[in-house]
């Protein structure tokens, strides 16, 4: 669940936006009111908070308290649509897709989810070009935040389906080996993770997948020292609060990038064995966490890069 | 019209309302030592100006905690919330003294302001009593009465008529491994069963899956100890099936670690102690190795012994 406080979101937008409280609140409040709203200090009314909402170009539907979209019985669809596009499986995202597209429709935050999902199916499964999907990415972004893309999103009280749809958006322009982009985005949104009131166990796994694809990416651009440096962050907070979905991969992220630097002559070879070390481990984590395809993407690159015999004195 | 029923769409309470007539409960069972009949029907009706922690607990009794939700704080909220996290941290670091000053606080803060609350206080203060060192009775007393908040008649009824959050079943789990930790086997068993019968009966509910390798890591440990080796053998595999694809590495290398055990006893008084399922053994023995040490977790030195003894298995570093 997000937590907000009403006060807080209006600051921090505002703030994003570059605007005093006098632009924001004249002919809605008193600067005296909208200062004691931001404070915390008083609650405004319905009509305030979306009159000032709505002068920052942020959509009216935001009510007291609201659903990610309008209807909340396709809330279970969307989570399983969520699932399935995690494990690649984009097939059946498409069908159950088809069968979220009958009921919503209606309101700004269904149509900026119904494009994500759209273009996020199509470009998997091939229909349209990296650059169509970045497009459509981005016009999704903009129903919600019209100015995406001038202002900066560090500070941004960002929803939970709007900091998945920058992710693909990082994603695409990485996609399009504009990596530079990729992770200027996950900077953004993660600070502005940093201080948003999701609460901790989501907020730590969408950090943790965000330094996933900054560690992946930082090593492509041949920033190895930085990727190695990310790498360690992202297996910091999987052991401070147990998760062990991305660690195979973090792990293998760190050894990659390690490798680089032996080949390049950075590092000795002396820093093999610590290699093969964290290799072993992420073999033998990816398979208690039942992670079949980590699993053997892990072994053959052990035999691949240190020799057979490493994977038959090691891996069982 | 259309903008109307969008507002009414949008509405949590609405939401509460869909998701219980879904799964058929009545409002009484489903807010049973959370609030009242009167206060539920008008949250369904969509009056907003309720506690956030009171309409958080409903819906994770709905097994809603995912977050589909978006909540928009009142400063009462919001103040209580930020107390909650700063206790919960300070009790992480182990710093009793700010987390009392803390809790007194919150609690002048909350003063009779609902159940949810006064359980959450009184399980703060079972940990931190569990901190000092204090005595564990007091401990499990205080965790009784904390779960006593929600759930009036737990210990009396069985627990399969409720509806549980996840807070709760937390909970519940704690007293249980308490009560495991200082012999008293007979009360454990009694809460064990129901546990187990209680995941049993609401698995529809996909939230309850996930909370049963926790499960299965007490449970199997509690029957091997009797010897119940078949029994703990199903709980342990039912436990690894139901971690699948489950983000936490909690549980996952302790079930591994108790399978491994298990099989390595049967195998061997079976006097099928052979190459190739020794080798089974020793991949699980190294899953549970890898994720333990890990984690951090001080049974990583006895595996670690076995690992070298039985199997003469050498860690690389």
């Amino acid at each position: 669940m997000g937590r907000y406080r009403l006060g807080d979101i209006i600051r921090m937008t505002r703030k994003s936006l570059s605007i005093t409280q006098e632009q924001l609140c004249s002919d809605i409040c008193s600067v005296e009111t909208l200062s004691r709203i931001e404070t915390g200090r008083q609650n405004p009314s319905k009509d305030v908070y979306e009159l000032l909402m709505e002068r920052m170009g942020r959509i009216r539907e935001r009510a007291y308290s609201m659903l990610s979209v309008s209807d909340f019985q396709v809330l279970e669809k969307t989570r399983k649509f969520e699932e399935c596009i995690y494990v690649y499986d984009y097939h059946r995202a498409e069908y159950i897709l088809e069968e979220i597209e009958k009921k919503l429709g209606g309101t700004n935050l269904d149509k900026q989810f119904l494009l994500r999902a759209r273009s996020l199916v199509n470009y998997r499964l091939g229909r349209i070009s990296t650059e169509e999907f970045l497009e459509e990415l981005i016009k999704a972004i903009r129903i919600t935040i019209p100015n995406y893309g001038k202002i900066s999103l560090a500070n941004w009280p960002l929803t939970y389906n709007e900091t998945v749809l920058i992710l693909n958006i990082s994603t695409a322009y990485s996609e399009n080996n504009d990596y530079q982009n990729s992770i200027r985005i996950l900077q953004e949104v993660y600070s502005a993770l940093k201080q948003s009131y999701i609460d901790e166990e989501h907020r730590i796994l969408m950090q943790i997948s965000i330094i996933q694809n900054m560690s992946k990416w930082y090593g492509l651009l041949g920033k190895y020292e930085k990727a190695i440096e990310t790498a360690l962050e992202g297996i910091e907070i999987c052991k401070r609060f147990k998760i062990g979905n991305a660690l195979p991969i973090l792990l293998y992220n760190y050894v990659w990038n390690k490798e680089k630097l032996i080949e390049k002559g950075v590092l000795s070879p002396e820093n093999k064995r610590e290699c093969i070390n964290y290799l072993i481990q992420a073999y033998y984590i990816a398979s208690a966490m039942q992670q079949s395809y980590m699993e053997e993407f892990i072994r053959s690159h052990i035999t691949m890069y240190y020799g057979v015999a490493y994977t038959l004195q090691y891996i069982i | 019209m259309l903008r109307e029923m969008e507002v009414d769409n949008n509405n949590i309470g609405t939401a509460i309302q869909y998701f219980r007539e879904t799964y058929h409960i009545s409002q009484n069972r489903l807010c049973k030592g959370i609030c009242s009949v009167a206060t539920l029907s008008r949250i369904e009706a969509g009056e907003r100006d309720v506690d956030s922690f009171i309409l958080e607990m409903l819906l994770e009794r709905l097994g809603k905690v995912a977050n589909q939700f978006e909540l928009i704080l009142t400063d009462f909220d919001y103040e209580a919330y930020q107390y909650r996290t700063e206790i919960n941290n300070r009790i992480k670091d182990k710093d009793i003294e700010a987390a009392y000053e803390l809790i007194q606080k919150y609690s002048d803060l909350t003063n009779d302001k609902g159940s949810p609350h006064r359980q959450f206080i009184m399980v703060s203060q079972a940990l931190l009593n569990e901190l000092e060192g204090g005595k564990p009775e007091t401990t499990i007393d205080l965790l009784m009465k904390a779960i006593s908040c929600t759930v009036p008649d737990f210990n009396i009824n069985e627990i399969t008529d409720y509806f549980l959050s996840k807070s709760e079943f937390n909970i519940i789990i704690d007293i249980l491994q308490r009560m495991i930790s200082i012999g008293m086997n007979d009360s454990a068993h009694k809460v064990l069963n129901q546990v187990i019968g209680y995941l049993y009966w609401h698995s529809q509910m996909e939230q309850n899956n996930r909370l049963y390798p926790k499960v299965a890591v007490i449970a199997a440990r509690f029957y091997m100890e009797q010897k119940q080796l078949d029994k703990a053998l199903d709980i342990c595999n039912l436990g690894i099936q139901m971690h699948k694809g489950y983000y936490k590495m909690e549980s996952i290398g302790e079930l591994f670690y108790i399978k491994a055990q298990i099989t390595e006893i049967k195998l061997k008084s079976e006097g099928k102690w052979k190459e190739s399922k020794k080798k089974e053994c020793l991949k699980m023995y190294l899953q549970a190795y890898y994720t333990l040490k890990f984690c951090g977790d001080s049974d990583v030195g006895k595996i670690k012994k076995h690992l070298e003894e039985e199997y003469q298995w050498e860690d690389i570093d």
